[in-house]
């Protein structure tokens, strides 16, 4: 009887830290699936591209722009994958801005401001010079 | 023997209700995914902060400090899309959408003036965000007022104008 007892307290000790290691696998997975399901570089892409937009778009001629593009930079240098093309591309005769971090060709997003933008990538810094055309 | 019996009946009840656990975990995870899955599916949407910019920049340059700008040929919309400096043309027109419509003070239709995709507007008055949970295109609507006096001879010297705008892209 008591050979029988202890069996089924080892047995209930085992499904429990059974049942606990499952819980903590199961746990850990979906906070890892819910943190990384969209890939960070496509999500900043698609962020930075439409600000750039929205900041052409309103900006008068005559207005400079710095803004702070560390988060692109840092995505671009820890992956190794990425291929060497610039960050950002603004085209002033398409009227598009190109974010591309290499990792699925980039995004691509249209303005409508008919203006000439003078613009550069310096460290962490992309300077925009809004001008009239 | 007896008590034997029972011992093994918990055992095997509480096999299936650690059975159920697992299922309900299943469920949990199912669920997760499917939730991120549909939350992150979905683009970035700028359209209701473009039409509010490019409703911004057309009030800008029809009024020039309380009149109506006298720069602008009010039979082509092409004069005001040069002076506004917009970028829309054959190409894009089907990504924008914009509505002017001029009265007198007797709220009659002085001059409409349009450029682009006019069901842009239907998926507006529609309310999609309501049905769908997305906007599939993104819409600005308000009134200016404003004072002519040589444009429209004929007409009032108080006028309302109304500016519709939308992005769909």
């Amino acid at each position: 009887m008591l050979i029988k007892n202890k069996k089924g307290v080892d047995d209930l000790l085992f499904m429990t830290l059974a049942f606990l290691f499952f819980v903590t696998v199961f746990g850990l997975s979906v906070l890892y699936f819910a943190s990384h399901s969209k890939n960070a570089a496509v999500l900043q892409e698609e962020i930075y591209a439409k600000k750039i937009a929205l900041i052409i778009d309103s900006a008068r001629p005559g207005t400079k722009v710095i803004l702070d593009v560390s988060e692109l930079v840092d995505i671009k240098e820890k992956n190794k994958y990425a291929s060497t093309s610039p960050i950002i591309h603004i085209d002033n005769d398409g009227h598009w801005i190109q974010v591309n971090l290499g990792v699925k060709g980039g995004i691509t997003y249209s303005y409508f401001n008919d203006v000439h933008v003078v613009w550069g990538v310096e460290g962490n810094k992309l300077t925009m010079d809004i001008k009239k055309k | 023997m007896k008590k034997a019996t029972n011992f093994y009946d918990k055992k095997a009840g509480s096999r299936i209700l650690l059975v159920y656990w697992y299922i309900l975990f299943l469920i949990v995870a199912i669920v997760v995914l499917i939730t991120t899955s549909l939350f992150y599916s979905g683009a970035i949407d700028v359209k209701e902060a473009e039409a509010k910019i490019l409703h911004d920049k057309i009030v800008e340059c029809l009024n020039n400090h309380g009149k109506l700008n006298s720069e602008i040929d009010y039979n082509d919309v092409n004069s005001l899309i040069k002076k506004c400096d917009f970028y829309l043309n054959a190409e894009n027109m089907a990504n924008y959408f914009f509505l002017i419509h001029i009265y007198d003070k007797n709220d009659d239709i002085i001059k409409t003036l349009k450029f682009g995709q006019p069901s842009i507007k239907l998926d507006c008055d529609m309310n999609t965000k309501r049905v769908t949970g997305r906007t599939i295109a993104g819409c600005s609507e308000r009134e200016m007022f404003a004072r002519q006096q040589n444009i429209f001879p004929e007409k009032s010297e108080e006028i309302k104008i109304n500016i519709f705008t939308g992005v769909r892209k």
